[in-house]
């Protein structure tokens, strides 16, 4: 049984009148104990998906229709997405990291205080003695200096800062920590300190990270799996080596393609023509438009994702049988 | 002696001061920093280095937005503040990061190629204004028509980036200074961009300094590289080679700690043991007496906390450290 | 600015706008009018309001429709005069002392801060008082004098910031020159606020309007919302029970500053620019 179930979501943002489908008819399920990672352009859908599953859906952003199954431990009732019950979750079974997460911090306060408004917020019946212990020993667990409370967030560098807020979100020792492009801000050298830290809390605690971003060189690096969404659906979900390896979908094919590499001196080339415009996107595959290989029923019908072999899934016509 | 044809600048410093409370410090954000681009031939040099390394300041100081402490900067031998402010724009034109903060969201898109075109005189009428943009933004890959009557907003960023690049081409500059044209823009969509300047440079004759902290595309590039580390130019040379085989051990550094797209070349558990120490605070790096990367270095020696090193020549580059003092 | 997205999208806008609209209405009949403001006894004095005298007479022997009409149309123009003199001021001051910066702007706030810190009020009542009863508009050009300063602060810290906005350096670099930057590239980026000032500019210059008129300081044959009120008080109208010669001045002004505050208020939530790019508040 997966971890997580995700049946059909679609969701839109309103704005102007106009609706954006942010994430259109996206099916696939994230097992325990692994690290999986969903790639995209910006304005694919990914960090809109990401929200969903944490249950962070708000105006102007709805959910049009679909189901998601959480199978946590220890739990008896199976939770879905709906704002009453995950929410209760958050923290405990479920933690977000969204984008730009480090300045969240309230810059007036020290980091001790943003502690202390997270216990005040989730209090578990835990005492705030007992609360300030394990955020000691769970600060100290990951290397990460104690004296780190007593300063203020301006006196952190900005990888600090996000190993901070790694800290917050892993304190209680979630099933499942979602991550919306938690290094994209940060210079490289201490990109791997934030991608190390969070390998070592998923080495520890043997939890699954659900990272988003669109840096493939970060994917490559870090995850066990990959999905790969264009234009709010997913076109390819396949492991990490399979994907860079044997790429199928046209679309993941010529991004593989573009990357440059040290030590590769050939030309490269980008991706042609420019993402859809998702308040009114093209028929059938969404992809078509740009694509070398389309063919009618690319126009006219939407490809389901489909399981090629065991690992690797795609959505697209020129691969179906 | 002839005059160079290119950018020249001449042990530039600038010096800034911080207040914390009642202690002023000053820091050097760009510190004796001597570089030379040509633009005949024209080359793309890349300025590369984490945040706070002081590439940023240096760029504002070409384009004049700043002015050097000590130091000069000269254009084919001539110091650029002693030029026509029209003279020196049609010289060198700027790219700056965020292609949306560049134009302005409540006018059209083509004001700025328009007003290129009127004030520096490029044509009179109408419909020569209208050739030449039409002209610029085919360079770019795209056309008059494409953007006509558009606003910023109507645009992704990477065609945002281009019509900035065909604005700064309407002069036929020699130099365009693109400080991180391509950070926002997804890891995906740097390459077009990229390969732009790479065909500008052998259509136009154009030179780029190419301002980054990325490393993948600056080895995709250029021809050459200086490496800064807080305001100082650590290791300068011929790209390929340095990227290839870095030698001074920031370099190395950057080099070890930059992710490839290959899942066979992973890195992060390579560094499991390592402790990389981060410092609290950058202005404390910013003060040390000798190499800024002293307090950082796996090869420092007593001599590196106490003396800022001198520039050592080897393999055809110029590298700050005092490993390799004997190749002097 | 999207005049017509606020019409159709904020109540509050909408309720306003309409409003103000029927009392600018209401105060240009008074160029029709077949009655001189400045006669008296002309009419039965005293009489409520009827058929015959829609908003009945006062003691002075005045037709109250037509008085009221004259009064709201002076009130306004006082208030459009000292908004509109004083929002060329506050732009002037404001954008010099942002664009030059150094020792100008020093120079320029020092000025601006000692005129925020005078009690307008009371200059005002000692301005009033030295001239004895100043031409009514003349009153208001005075006061456009003192009523800049704040809002010159809010202009300059505009025009800082929009000179460290990146598309300033591409302004310079292709080659506009700092009259066509300052006119063409940054006042449109002022407009929203220039308008937001301008009817705070001049709620609070009716105020002070009424105010120093209630006190008898102003040009008191001109008929005007306070000085209206001033006359009803002067003969005692509420102890006469001549009720509707305070009322109705008194809540045609409540319309128009709450329909002025409610403009304020819509077009404020507007100018921020969260709320702009959601496409208004839905």
């Amino acid at each position: 049984m997966s971890l997580l179930e995700i049946y059909e979501i679609s969701a839109y943002y309103v704005h102007n009148n106009s609706t954006t489908k942010a994430v259109d008819n996206v099916s696939f399920s994230v097992e325990e104990n692994e690290i999986f990672g969903i790639a995209g352009e910006s304005g694919c859908g990914k960090s809109t998906l990401v929200k969903t599953i944490y249950g962070f859906i708000e105006p102007p952003l709805y959910l049009d229709k679909g189901k998601i199954i959480y199978n946590f431990k220890d739990s008896n009732e199976i939770n879905s997405v709906t704002k009453k019950n995950i929410s209760s979750n958050w923290w405990k079974k479920i933690s977000y990291i969204p984008q730009g997460s480090m300045n969240v911090l309230n810059p007036v306060r020290r980091i001790k205080k943003f502690f202390r408004n997270l216990w005040k917020a989730h209090s578990m019946n835990l005492s705030y003695e007992k609360y300030y212990n394990l955020v000691i020993s769970h600060l100290h667990h990951l290397g990460l200096p104690a004296d780190i409370l007593e300063y203020y967030p301006h006196q952190l560098s900005g990888g600090m800062k996000q190993r901070v807020v790694i800290a917050a979100a892993s304190l209680f020792h979630p099933e499942l920590i979602v991550a919306d492009e938690p290094t994209s801000a940060l210079d490289v050298g201490v990109q791997l300190d934030v991608l190390r830290l969070l390998i070592k809390i998923q080495n520890e605690y043997k939890n699954t990270i659900i990272i988003v971003a669109h840096d493939m060189s970060v994917m490559a690096n870090f995850c066990s799996r990959i999905a790969i969404m264009y234009a709010g659906n997913i076109v390819e979900v396949a492991e990490t080596k399979a994907l860079f390896k044997n790429p199928l979908h046209p679309y993941t094919k010529l991004l593989i393609d573009s990357l440059p590499k040290i030590g590769d001196i050939r030309e490269l080339k980008a991706i042609p023509g420019s993402p859809p415009d998702l308040t009114s996107p093209p028929s059938g595959c969404k992809f078509h438009p740009r694509c070398h290989f389309a063919k009618n029923i690319c126009i006219k019908e939407e490809p389901n994702l489909k399981k090629i072999t065991i690992d690797h899934a795609v959505a697209c016509h020129l691969l179906e049988r | 002696m002839n005059a160079m044809e290119g950018i020249s600048i001449k042990n530039v410093t600038k010096t800034y001061s911080q207040r914390i409370l009642f202690s002023k410090k000053t820091f050097n954000a760009v510190e004796n920093v001597s570089l030379d681009i040509t633009t005949d031939p024209p080359e793309i040099f890349s300025l590369v280095g984490e945040s706070g390394s002081g590439k940023s300041t240096l760029a504002n100081m070409i384009l004049q937005l700043i002015k050097p402490d000590i130091g000069e900067i000269l254009l084919n031998g001539k110091k650029i503040n002693d030029f026509e402010m029209l003279e020196f724009m049609k010289k060198i034109q700027p790219i700056f990061q965020d292609p949306f903060d560049s134009f302005d969201p409540m006018k059209k898109t083509d004001l700025f190629i328009y007003e290129t075109v009127k004030n520096f005189n490029i044509a009179r009428n109408k419909d020569s204004i209208n050739y030449i943009i039409d002209q610029c933004l085919q360079k770019v890959g795209l056309n008059y028509q494409m953007i006509k009557g558009r606003y910023p907003h109507e645009f992704s960023g990477g065609q945002l980036q281009r019509i900035a690049i065909a604005r700064a081409l309407v002069v036929k500059p020699l130099f365009l200074v693109a400080d991180e044209p391509v950070s926002m823009l997804d890891a995906s969509l740097r390459i077009s961009i990229v390969n732009l300047f790479k065909q500008l440079k052998e259509k136009e004759n154009l030179s780029v300094l190419y301002i980054t902290h990325d490393l993948s595309t600056a080895y995709y590039i250029s021809d050459r590289i200086g490496v800064m580390l807080r305001g100082n130019l650590v290791e300068i040379g011929n790209a390929k080679e340095i990227l290839g085989e870095p030698l001074h051990p920031y370099t190395q550094f950057l080099m070890k700690a930059l992710l490839e797209p290959d899942p066979d070349k992973t890195k992060i558990s390579l560094f499991d043991n390592e402790k990389n120490e981060e410092k609290m605070t950058e202005v404390s790096e910013y003060q040390l007496k000798g190499c800024k990367y002293a307090n950082r270095c796996p090869n420092v020696k007593k001599i590196c906390r106490e003396k800022n090193p001198e520039y050592y020549y080897i393999k055809n580059r110029k590298i700050k450290c005092f490993l390799y003092e004997e190749f002097k | 600015m999207n005049f017509k997205d606020l019409i159709k999208k904020d109540m509050r806008f909408r309720i306003g706008f309409i409003i103000i609209l029927l009392i600018f209405c209401f105060s240009s009949f008074s160029f029709f009018s077949p009655i001189d403001p400045f006669s008296t006894y002309y009419v039965p004095v005293n009489r409520p309001p009827s058929l015959d005298y829609i908003f009945g007479t006062n003691s002075k022997g005045q037709d109250l429709f037509w008085m009221t009409s004259f009064a709201f149309r002076n009130s306004i123009f006082f208030g459009l005069i000292t908004a509109s003199i004083s929002r060329i001021i506050a732009l002037l001051v404001g954008t010099v002392s942002g664009y030059k910066g150094g020792k100008t702007d020093s120079v320029l706030m020092i000025i601006n801060d000692s005129f925020i810190t005078l009690p307008v009020l009371l200059v005002m009542i000692l301005i009033a008082m030295v001239f004895r009863r100043l031409p009514f508009f003349l009153l208001a050009v005075v006061l456009a004098f003192f009523g800049w300063s704040w809002d010159a602060r809010l202009f300059r810290s505009q025009i800082l910031s929009l000179k460290e906005r990146k598309l300033t350096y591409t302004a310079r670099f292709s080659g506009m020159k700092t009259l066509d930057l300052i006119f063409k590239i940054y006042f449109p980026h002022l407009t929203p606020i220039f308008f937001s000032t301008f009817i705070n500019n001049m709620i609070w210059s009716l105020g002070l309007e009424v105010t120093l008129s209630v006190l008898g300081l102003t040009s008191l044959q001109t008929p005007s919302i306070g000085t209206t009120i001033y006359w009803a008080n002067q003969h005692q109208a509420l102890i006469l029970g001549v009720w509707w010669w305070l009322a109705i001045p008194l809540i045609g002004a409540i319309l128009l500053f709450t329909s002025l505050y409610l403009l304020i208020v819509s077009l404020n939530e507007y100018i921020d620019p969260r709320v702009r790019a959601q496409g208004g508040i839905s």
